[in-house]
C-alpha cells in the first residue's frame, strides 16, 4: 500500500511543478466557458422555446461546463505514454518494476488528477454554482456524483489501457488516439449533452460504456431521481467498470507478450 | 571545389526545391510504416465523423442558429475545414516542438544554411491534412448545390482567395501559440487550448457580444477563419468591410506569426545549453 | 589567416533569479531580478586551416556557448569572431554553409529517411556540384562500407551507424571547419576507434580545420595535436598536448603497498585496494621526500612511481587545483 501511495504523492507533487499548465488549464476553461456559453445561449434563443429534448439554457450549460472540466481533469496521456516507453525502450524497465505496469501508470495519474480536480475542476464547479444562481442541489446528490465520478475515473482509465495494448501492436499512436478521445468525448457525452441525441442514436449509445463516464456523473449531480433509481445507475456504471477493467486486463496479458517476446 | 560560398541567390525558387524534395521523401517514408498509415487514415475519419455527428445533432434539435440555417452553417463548417487543411499539410511540425526543445534536439535547426523556420517546417508533412480536406470539399459542394449558389470562374478565385485568406489564420494561430514553448514549459497545452477554440470558427460570429466579439475578431481572430470570408461568397448574407480586410489583415497576422516564432528560436538557442 | 578568430570574446546572459512559490512567481511577474552569468569571459584564440584543436572543459564551462558563437546562432556581448573571413552571428547562413556541425547525441540527419536521401537533400542545400558530390562518395565509400547504409533509414540504424553517417553528412560539403561535440559519446572501444581514424583521414584529405569537444581523453590523444582548456568561461590553457604536463607541472603519483592509513602534509591521498596513491608536484614536494618521510613511519611492503596520464591532469584542472 505504502508504495502506491508512494506513487500518487508523486503524480500529485509532479503536478504541481508544472505551475504554468494550471494557469493555463483554467484560462483555457474560462475561454472555453464563454464559448459555449454564448453559443448555446444563441442556439436556445433562435429555437424560440425555453426546453429542447428536455433540457433548458442553464442547465445545458451547467452541464457542458462541467463535463469539459471532467474531461479535462480525466485526461491522460496513457496511449502516448505507452508509445514512447515502447519507442525508448524504457517499457522494459517499467515491467520489472514491483508494483505492475497498471499500477505504477495509475497511481501517478490518480495524484494528477487529484490536484487537478482541486486546482481546476472545484474552482469551476464553484464558479458554475453562483453563474447559474444555484441551479443545482448541493445536498446528498454531491455524494452520488464523486461516487459516480471515482467510478467513471476507472473506467476511463481502463479504456487508456485498452488502447495502450493496441499500440503495442500497431506501434503507432496518433490514429489509435484520437479514435479513442473522439467517440470517449461524443458518446460519452461531453462535448454534447446526451439528451440531445435523436433516436435510436441515443438508445444505442446508452448501451455503451462512454455514457458511463460523463453523462452519468452529470445526471447523478443535476438530475432528480429517487436513491433506488440512482443507485440503480450507479450500479451500472460499476458493471462496465468491471467489464471494461477485464478486457482491458485481459487484453493486456496477450499484448505485453509482444515486448516480452521481441524485446520492446 | 568552391569552398567560400553559396553561388547563386537564395530565392524562393531554391527553397521550393528543397521543400518538395524534403516533403515528398517525408511522404514516401510514412507510406512505408503501413501500420502507422492505417491507423491514421481511421483517425481522420473518426475526427471528422465526430465532427459531423455533433453538428447533425445539434440541428437535428434546433432547426437555425442566429439567422443561419442548416445549409448555410454546413457551408461555414465545410470552408472552416479546407482552411484548415495548409496549417495541417504544412505546419504540423509545431506540434513536436515542445518535445525538440525539451530534449534540446532544435538546436540542430540552427546549423544548417537555411532559414531556420522553413527548415523546421519543411521536416514534416501533415497528412491528417487529407482528412479535412477530402470531408470538407465533399461537404462543400453538398452545400454549395444544396444552396443553389452559383458557379463562374470569379466565384472560383473569390472562393480560393477566401480560402487561402483565412488558411494564413489557422497557420498563423498554430505558429504563435507553438511558439510559447520557447518561453514556457508546457507550450503544448496552449497548443491544445487554441486548437479546441478553432472548431468555433464554424459558428456566426455574431453569437458573440460585446468585448467577445472583438477578442475573436481580433486577438484570437477565429471570425476570419470562416465567418468573414463567407459573408462574400453566399448568396443570402451581406459581405461587411471586415470581409474584404481578411487577406490583408491574414497576411499581417501571419508574418507576425513568423516573427515571434523567430524571436522565440533565436531567445532559445541563445539560452539552452 | 587564421580560418577561427576569437578576439577577446565574450557572452554574458540575464538570468531571472526566479522566487520560490506561487507568490514568488507572481512577484516575478511584475519585478524582475537579473543577475549576470558570464558564460564566457574575455577569450582569445586563433585556429590554422588544418588543425585539429580540442576544446575541452567540465560541464557548464562556456564551451557550447563558445560553439554557438562561433556557428553565428549566438551574438557575442563583446568581442570579435571571424570564420573563415567571416563574422558568423551578422551572416548566420552564409557561414553556416562553410561549416559542418555533429553532436554526438543527436542527429543531424532526416529521421526517417534512408541515408543517402538526406545526402541527396544536404547536396541541395549546400548546393554541391554534382562532380564534387561524387568525388566525396567516393572517397567516403573507399574509407568506411558505406553501400549498406545508404537505403536504411536513420532511425533504424545503431547508435554507431549514425554517428558515422552524421560526420560524413558534415564533411559532405567540404566544409573549411567542423564541429565535433563529443563525437564518439556512448560508442563502444572498436568503434570509437573507427570514428577517430576517420575524422583524422577526413581532417588530411582536405586539409579542414576540426574543433573536437569531448570529456574522452581518448579522442583528445588519437586526434588533437593542440588543446584548448576553458573553465568557468575563462581560457586556462592554450598549446600543445604534450605541453600540458609541463604547464601544470611536473606531476607524479607514488603507489605504495602497505596496511597503515597514511596521511600526507599537503598532497592528495586516495585508497585503492591495496594501493595507496599520492599525486604530488615533483618541483615542489619530491617523491623520493614523501617515500622516505613514510618510510621512517611506515611498513611498506611494495611502491610504484607513474608519471600522470593527461586524463589525470585535465581531471586535476576540472577539479580546481590545477593552477
Amino acid at each position: 500500500m505504502k508504495k502506491y501511495l508512494a506513487l500518487i504523492r508523486s503524480g500529485m507533487v509532479e503536478a504541481l511543478v508544472y505551475r504554468t499548465s494550471f494557469v493555463l488549464k483554467i484560462v483555457g476553461n474560462l475561454i472555453y466557458i464563454i464559448i459555449i456559453y454564448y453559443l448555446w445561449k444563441a442556439i436556445f434563443q433562435s429555437s424560440g422555446t425555453g426546453t429542447v429534448a428536455g433540457m433548458t439554457f442553464p442547465q445545458t450549460m451547467v452541464y457542458l461546463v462541467l463535463a469539459s472540466s471532467l474531461f479535462a481533469v480525466m485526461e491522460v496521456y496513457l496511449v502516448w505514454g505507452t508509445h514512447n516507453a515502447m519507442q525508448s525502450g524504457q517499457i522494459v524497465s517499467q515491467l520489472i518494476k514491483p508494483v505492475g505496469y497498471r499500477a505504477y501508470n495509475y497511481c501517478p495519474f490518480f495524484g494528477a488528477m487529484i490536484m487537478d480536480f482541486i486546482i481546476t475542476f472545484i474552482p469551476t464547479f464553484i464558479l458554475v454554482y453562483f453563474l447559474s444562481g444555484g441551479y443545482f442541489d448541493l445536498g446528498i446528490n454531491l455524494l452520488w456524483f464523486i461516487i459516480s465520478i471515482i467510478i467513471a475515473v476507472n473506467i476511463s482509465l481502463s479504456i487508456d489501457y485498452f488502447v495502450s495494448c493496441i499500440v503495442l501492436y500497431t506501434q503507432s499512436v496518433w490514429g489509435l488516439n484520437i479514435v479513442k478521445e473522439t467517440i470517449v468525448m461524443l458518446f460519452g457525452g461531453a462535448a454534447i449533452p446526451l439528451a440531445f441525441f435523436p433516436e435510436p442514436l441515443k438508445t444505442i449509445v446508452s448501451y455503451m460504456p462512454f455514457q458511463a463516464i460523463y453523462n452519468a456523473p452529470m445526471m447523478q449531480l443535476l438530475g432528480e431521481a429517487a436513491p433506488q433509481k440512482r443507485l440503480g445507475m450507479l450500479l451500472v456504471q460499476l458493471l462496465w467498470a468491471v467489464v471494461v477493467y477485464a478486457a482491458s486486463e485481459l487484453f493486456w496479458r496477450r499484448a505485453v507478450k509482444v515486448v516480452t517476446v521481441n524485446g520492446g | 571545389m568552391d569552398n567560400t560560398s553559396i553561388k547563386r541567390k537564395r530565392g524562393l525558387r531554391f527553397y521550393l526545391r528543397i521543400y518538395f524534395k524534403i516533403i515528398s521523401q517525408d511522404i514516401k517514408s510514412k507510406m512505408s510504416y503501413r501500420a502507422d498509415f492505417i491507423t491514421t487514415f481511421f483517425g481522420m475519419i473518426a475526427l471528422n465523423l465526430s465532427g459531423f455527428i455533433a453538428f447533425w445533432v445539434i440541428f437535428k434539435n434546433f432547426p437555425q442558429i442566429n439567422g443561419w440555417d442548416y445549409r448555410e452553417m454546413l457551408f461555414l463548417y465545410a470552408f472552416s475545414l479546407i482552411a484548415l487543411v495548409p496549417a495541417e499539410f504544412f505546419f504540423d511540425n509545431n506540434w513536436n516542438l515542445q518535445q525538440a526543445i525539451v530534449t534540446g534536439d532544435f538546436i540542430k535547426y540552427c546549423f544548417k544554411p537555411l532559414n531556420i523556420f522553413f527548415y523546421y517546417m519543411s521536416e514534416v508533412f501533415g497528412i491528417r491534412g487529407l482528412g479535412q480536406l477530402v470531408f470538407g470539399v465533399g461537404t462543400l459542394i453538398y452545400a454549395w448545390v444544396g444552396l443553389a449558389l452559383p458557379v463562374s470562374f470569379l466565384i472560383i478565385v473569390k472562393l480560393l482567395i477566401a480560402l487561402f485568406s483565412a488558411s494564413l489564420f489557422m497557420i498563423a494561430l498554430r505558429n504563435l501559440s507553438a511558439a510559447t514553448c520557447f518561453w514556457i514549459i508546457n507550450g503544448l497545452h496552449v497548443m491544445n487550448i487554441t486548437n479546441k477554440f478553432r472548431d468555433y470558427a464554424r459558428y456566426p460570429i455574431t453569437i458573440f457580444g460585446g468585448v467577445f466579439r472583438v477578442i475573436f475578431t481580433f486577438v484570437i481572430p477565429i471570425a476570419f477563419m470562416a465567418y468573414y470570408p463567407s459573408l462574400e461568397l453566399l448568396d443570402t448574407k451581406q459581405p461587411v468591410f471586415l470581409t474584404y480586410l481578411t487577406p490583408i489583415y491574414g497576411i499581417i497576422f501571419f508574418w507576425l506569426s513568423y516573427k515571434v516564432w523567430m524571436k522565440g528560436a533565436m531567445n532559445y538557442s541563445g539560452t539552452g545549453s | 589567416m587564421p580560418i577561427v578568430e576569437f578576439k577577446n570574446v565574450s557572452k554574458h546572459f540575464k538570468v531571472l533569479n526566479r522566487r520560490e512559490g506561487l507568490v514568488g512567481g507572481l512577484k516575478d511577474l511584475f519585478s524582475r531580478d537579473y543577475k549576470t552569468v558570464k558564460a564566457v569571459d574575455g577569450v582569445s584564440f586563433s585556429v590554422e586551416a588544418g588543425e585539429i584543436v580540442g576544446y575541452l572543459g567540465p560541464n557548464g564551462a562556456g564551451k557550447s556557448t563558445t560553439i554557438k558563437m562561433m556557428t553565428g546562432v549566438l551574438l557575442p556581448t563583446s568581442g570579435d569572431i571571424s570564420v573563415s573571413g567571416r563574422v558568423p552571428y551578422k551572416d548566420r547562413t552564409k557561414t553556416a554553409a562553410n561549416i559542418g556541425v555533429v553532436f554526438g547525441q543527436r542527429s543531424q540527419l532526416w529521421w526517417s529517411l534512408p541515408l543517402i536521401e538526406s545526402f541527396k537533400i544536404l547536396r541541395d542545400i549546400y548546393d554541391i556540384s554534382q562532380e564534387d558530390y561524387a568525388k566525396q562518395l567516393a572517397l567516403y565509400e573507399s574509407l568506411v562500407d558505406l553501400e549498406p547504409l545508404y537505403s536504411k533509414p536513420v532511425r533504424e540504424m545503431s547508435l554507431g551507424q549514425r554517428t558515422l553517417c552524421d560526420i560524413l553528412a558534415a564533411f559532405l560539403h567540404n566544409p573549411a571547419v567542423v564541429f565535433l561535440d563529443e563525437p564518439t559519446i556512448g560508442l563502444d572501444v572498436a568503434m570509437k576507434a573507427k570514428i577517430r581514424e576517420l575524422i583524422h583521414t577526413l581532417n588530411r584529405v582536405n586539409n579542414t580545420t576540426i574543433i573536437l569537444t569531448t570529456h574522452d581523453i581518448g579522442d583528445v590523444d588519437a586526434l588533437c595535436r593542440r588543446i584548448v582548456i576553458i573553465d568557468k568561461g575563462v581560457m586556462i590553457y592554450d598549446d600543445s598536448a604534450e605541453n600540458l604536463s609541463k604547464f601544470f607541472g611536473q606531476y607524479r603519483t607514488l603507489k605504495i603497498k602497505t596496511d597503515d592509513e597514511i596521511t600526507y602534509e599537503s598532497v592528495t591521498i586516495t585508497r585503492n585496494e591495496e594501493w595507496v596513491e599520492i599525486v604530488t608536484k615533483e618541483d615542489e614536494m619530491p617523491v623520493m621526500e614523501i617515500l622516505q618521510a613514510l618510510q621512517k613511519s611506515h611498513k611498506i611492503s611494495d611502491i610504484r612511481i607513474e608519471e600522470i596520464t593527461t586524463e589525470e591532469i585535465i581531471k586535476k584542472i576540472y577539479a580546481g587545483d590545477g593552477r
